[in-house]
């Protein structure tokens, strides 16, 4: 069991997201970035590189300081910002801007322990930020099955 | 071999070094690869290795629109150039049979309709959290639910083995969000949590990192203060053990298994 809150250098809950990088200001985002990690995703030769010595791969396939500096960063908002600054404003800035929402709704509902008191009316529980991925699932609620039925076997309502 | 008409790969959480090899020959080789993935590695990747068949279905996500209508979608559009006579590669983030609908439904119909498909593994947002939190399934056994299905469905849970929650941050909402989710159903999640487990249990919030580099999001928190802990419509909640095993003494001696006593369960 982790004791440690180690989020890394990923954006906190409430925090403002990283400024964006000066490359990002082009639609395109970061290109010739992006066609370095494509190589490192693709090509294992240079993946290898990569893993024995990061700075010097890096170097080697011709990334620019300044993207070397923000792949280094180990900030996955600014990376993101950097690669696709067209999806930006809709995922990481709102996300950030309702999880100040959240933060700042201090009232606790009835659910958690006593000694909290909820507040009329209010949703402490907010909203959460999109994050980084479309989901693809679904839950399905199932009506009781007929008489043996199990969940697989029940029929789908939703 | 390697005759399908439809193959169904994951691109990881993080693609890079997590792609697969075969993964990346299906991609070349597909007539079309039909992809759901976010991150703009993946993306980029696709559209260099087989521009001319790479194909978004992120178009079929609206805001507000029930998620299971833009999954069916996908299944049909898939399908539709299945039944063409293309090659096709649906490639979605992840592991495409890990909490993925459109993925599993797509091989399901194809097979129905007399079309040879295949889903190859990829790594999930699980098998990450099994290796950065540092635990195995096996020991105390593992259960993993979506979390609205938890809730709604009545399932049940043993607090002596691990439990996994998908989905918390959308939890109670069935549609797609542009921006953000309202997390609705918390306080019923906390509820029923609260029948196995100690309000000051210990519990992470995870997430796997998209790039190289990036540390993971592990956010140890009591249950009680979960809603407050930064969830994101991507968290999964990692809830540890809360009590001990019972085991069968009878049923050890019979079977000769040497007894050890169960370890004592770390609270909080």
């Amino acid at each position: 069991m982790p004791k440690s809150n180690k989020p890394g250098k990923q954006r906190a809950a409430g925090a403002k997201p990283a400024a964006q990088p000066s490359g990002s200001q082009h639609p395109e985002g970061r290109a010739e970035l992006r066609k370095f990690f494509v190589r490192l995703a693709s090509d294992l030769e240079l993946f290898c590189r990569f893993v024995a010595n990061p700075e010097a791969a890096a170097k080697q396939a011709g990334v620019t300081e300044e993207d070397r500096e923000l792949l280094f960063s180990g900030d996955q908002g600014r990376i993101y910002a950097a690669l696709r600054p067209d999806l930006v404003p809709q995922m990481v800035q709102p996300a950030a801007a309702a999880n100040e929402q959240a933060a700042s709704q201090a009232a606790c509902p009835g659910a958690t322990p006593a000694g909290c008191a909820a507040a009329p009316g209010a949703s402490p529980w907010g909203v959460v930020p999109y994050g980084y991925y479309w989901l693809m699932y679904y839950p399905m609620p199932y009506a009781p099955p007929p008489v043996s039925g199990t969940a697989q076997g029940g029929k789908q309502i939703g | 071999m390697f005759d399908e008409q439809l193959v169904v790969i994951g691109t990881g959480i993080r693609t890079i070094g997590q792609l697969t090899m075969e993964s990346i020959a299906w991609i070349k080789k597909a007539d079309k690869v039909l992809y759901i993935v976010s991150d703009p590695i993946a993306e980029e990747l696709i559209k260099t290795l087989n521009p001319k068949g790479a194909e978004s279905l992120f178009h079929l996500y609206a805001e507000n629109k029930p998620r299971i209508q833009t999954y069916n979608e996908m299944i049909e559009q898939t399908l539709e150039y299945v039944r063409a006579g293309k090659i096709v590669c649906l490639a979605a983030y992840g592991h495409p049979g890990v909490f993925a609908y459109p993925t599993h439904e797509s091989v399901r119909q194809a097979r129905k309709e007399g079309f040879r498909a295949r889903m190859l593994p990829g790594i999930s947002a699980e098998d990450c959290l099994f290796a950065d939190l540092n635990i195995d399934p096996a020991m105390a056994g593992c259960q993993s639910f979506e979390a609205t299905d938890f809730l709604v469905n009545g399932r049940t849970i043993d607090p002596s083995s691990h439990l996994i929650l998908w989905q918390i941050g959308v939890l109670g909402d069935a549609t797609f969000k542009r921006y953000t989710y309202d997390i609705k159903g918390m306080p019923q999640l906390l509820q029923k949590l609260y029948m196995y487990y100690h309000p000051y249990h210990n519990v992470v919030v995870y997430e796997a990192p998209l790039f190289p580099g990036v540390e993971p999001v592990m956010r140890s928190v009591s249950l009680c203060y979960l809603p407050y802990s930064g969830v994101s419509a991507v968290s999964t909640l990692y809830v540890p053990p809360g009590s001990p095993p019972r085991p069968d003494i009878g049923l050890i001696q019979s079977l000769g298994i040497p007894f050890q006593p169960p370890p004592p369960v770390k609270q909080g």
